[in-house]
């Protein structure tokens, strides 16, 4: 990860990494107005609010910026958006000429693991951060460089790949794989995985006596698609993983309070958020 | 905390559950100081304390009786243990009697469901209850009824089945088959799980590169042993799971604080340490 001065907006398509901007491009060509108000309430009930006014929001790693547009939405005063990926950057400025333009939304590309730049930023009263910064390269500098954006009692609301031990570093082969491949052989197998997902998601719904068509009808509760979430899932590269304990005592020593709390049983995210108490004594 | 009640044993589901206090009876014959003394350094590491002085702690659940030892060893002032099984009632007395007499332990047999029960036994620094609500038939209003014992300022600490999706209702249903079955059905069933599980563990060590003897010598970190606890997996009836999700929740709503916090990845309990905050809610 390139981490010296200029470096931010350069070389960042030689590196060896998932285009997960690319991947976001062709989400946002199906984008729909119900995906939006999906992720609105998915802010609401993970932040507890009914509103961000008055508020400062930050997205790292903005993706698609769909959660950055339904934080403009909810009345954010200010939002911030900045992604490491330049198709993801380019989603995010589609989406505030397309609903916009906002004067209230600043777009940039930059990492996250850019310290000094990261610094340069300011605080926030709300932290977002979703499926990001185990993609980085270095999960815990980047959990680190998040924790300066978060004003005393602002919220952090991240979410991190569930360590399953041995199977996340199976998965961890995959993806790697997936990255050496050239591009029609990625295509097939990203389609391929898909459909084996399709498979054993169909077979888990007709256990459980769900409709197995649900989760295609476009959306589901943060308003993403599952194709699109396949192929992320099957090339996300670089890969961490951690345990809902190991993000807990992290944030813990910084004093910040777990208010709410997402575990996943297998593969997929835990999703945190936690409450900037470093100002209050409270663990006495 | 001094009452005398009178135990009632409820004819409830005496009948259909698995007889814990039989299985921590064969236990206590191994415990030896090198155990009691792991589980005293679970408890420190648990409630990040070096001792318990000055303390009153209850054991909800208490089993062998080993965590209200190390209570009491670790300076607690007045250590309560319950269970609701007879024999593990007793086992708590047989090491009350071997390594005491101590006057600050009481032991009681009574259901952390019966809240007259409950309600009888005052409050607390320190509830501890590990691995013990979700076996009681009605886990929720366990977890409600033992928040009922904390003091203001109290501690919490709970550990309960993690929710493994459909794996956990086939464990129930092998559960319940193993409690339905004769004695001799349960001995081939207990057994057979335990080489199974042994079988796995020791490839698992082998993948992992560690020593494959080192979870038979005796004890765990929490001073228990291998075989005894995978008996205790495979017969404990009734069975109930929860997602740590659910769990923090549950208590956040009752403004409690999670303070630490340790989950699995498969099978087994998640561990939760909770303070509870009395008026000023942050």
């Amino acid at each position: 990860m390139p981490t010296d001065m200029n470096s931010n907006m350069k070389n960042v398509d030689q590196e060896f990494r998932f285009r997960f901007g690319r991947n976001w491009k062709n989400y946002l060509s199906r984008y729909s107005e119900e995906r939006l108000a999906l992720a609105i309430e998915s802010l609401k009930d993970m932040l507890e609010i009914d509103t961000l006014k008055g508020k400062d929001f930050i997205d790292v790693g903005c993706g698609s910026g769909v959660f950055s547009l339904a934080a403009l939405k909810l009345g954010a005063e200010r939002v911030v958006s900045f992604d490491y990926d330049r198709d993801s950057v380019e989603c995010a400025q589609f989406l505030n000429e397309k609903y916009g333009p906002f004067d209230n939304w600043q777009i940039e590309k930059a990492s996250i693991l850019d310290k000094e730049w990261v610094g340069s930023l300011g605080q926030y009263d709300v932290v977002y951060s979703w499926g990001v910064l185990h993609h980085t390269g270095d999960m815990w500098s980047a959990l680190d460089n998040v924790s300066i954006l978060v004003k005393p009692q602002g919220s952090l609301f991240i979410s991190i790949y569930n360590d399953q031990f041995l199977i996340s570093r199976a998965w961890l082969k995959v993806k790697y794989l997936y990255n050496i491949l050239p591009a029609p052989l990625q295509f097939v197998f990203g389609n391929l995985y898909f459909a084996l997902t399709a498979v054993r998601q169909l077979i888990t719904d007709v256990i459980n006596l769900r409709s197995p068509m649900m989760r295609y009808k476009g959306t589901n509760a943060r308003g993403m698609n599952s194709y699109y979430d396949a192929i992320d899932w099957v090339g996300g590269y670089p890969f961490e993983v951690a345990t809902p304990a190991e993000i807990f005592e992290f944030y813990k020593i910084k004093r910040y309070v777990l208010t709410r709390l997402h575990t996943r049983n297998g593969r997929g995210c835990n999703e945190f958020v936690f409450r900037n108490s470093s100002n209050l004594d409270m663990y006495n | 905390m001094n009452n005398e009640r009178k135990i009632e044993v409820k004819p409830v589901d005496t009948d259909f559950r698995f007889r814990f206090g039989k299985n921590w009876r064969n236990y206590i014959k191994l415990l030896s100081e090198e155990r009691l003394r792991l589980a005293m350094d679970s408890l420190k590491v648990l409630l990040d304390t070096e001792s318990l002085n000055g303390k009153l702690f209850i054991d909800v659940g208490c089993g062998s009786g080993i965590f209200s030892l190390a209570a009491i060893r670790l300076g607690a002032k007045q250590v309560v243990s319950i269970d609701y099984d007879k024999d593990s009632v007793n086992c708590a007395q047989f090491l009350k009697e071997r390594y005491g007499p101590f006057d600050n332990w009481t032991i009681q047999q009574g259901s952390i469901l019966d809240s007259g029960f409950v309600d009888t036994l005052g409050t607390y620094d320190v509830v501890y209850s590990w691995g013990v609500l979700h076996h009681t038939g009605n886990m929720w209003k366990a977890l409600e009824n033992v928040s009922m014992l904390v003091k203001a300022d109290g501690i919490l600490a709970v550990s309960i089945y993690n929710d493994q999706g459909l794996l956990s209702k086939f464990w129930a249903f092998v559960k319940y088959i193993y409690n339905k079955s004769p004695a001799p059905v349960q001995w081939l069933m207990g057994n057979l799980f335990f080489v199974v599980w042994a079988l796995l563990m020791l490839l698992l060590d082998m993948v992992n590169r560690r020593p494959v003897l080192a979870r038979y010598h005796g004890v765990n970190a929490r001073g228990m042993n291998a075989y005894y606890d995978s008996i205790d997996w495979v017969g404990g009836y009734p069975f109930e799971v929860a997602t740590p999700t659910e769990i923090f929740k549950f208590y956040k709503a009752k403004d409690y604080q999670l303070v630490k916090l340790e989950t699995r990845s498969g099978m087994g309990c998640n561990e939760y340490v909770f303070i509870k905050h009395n008026n000023e809610k942050i």
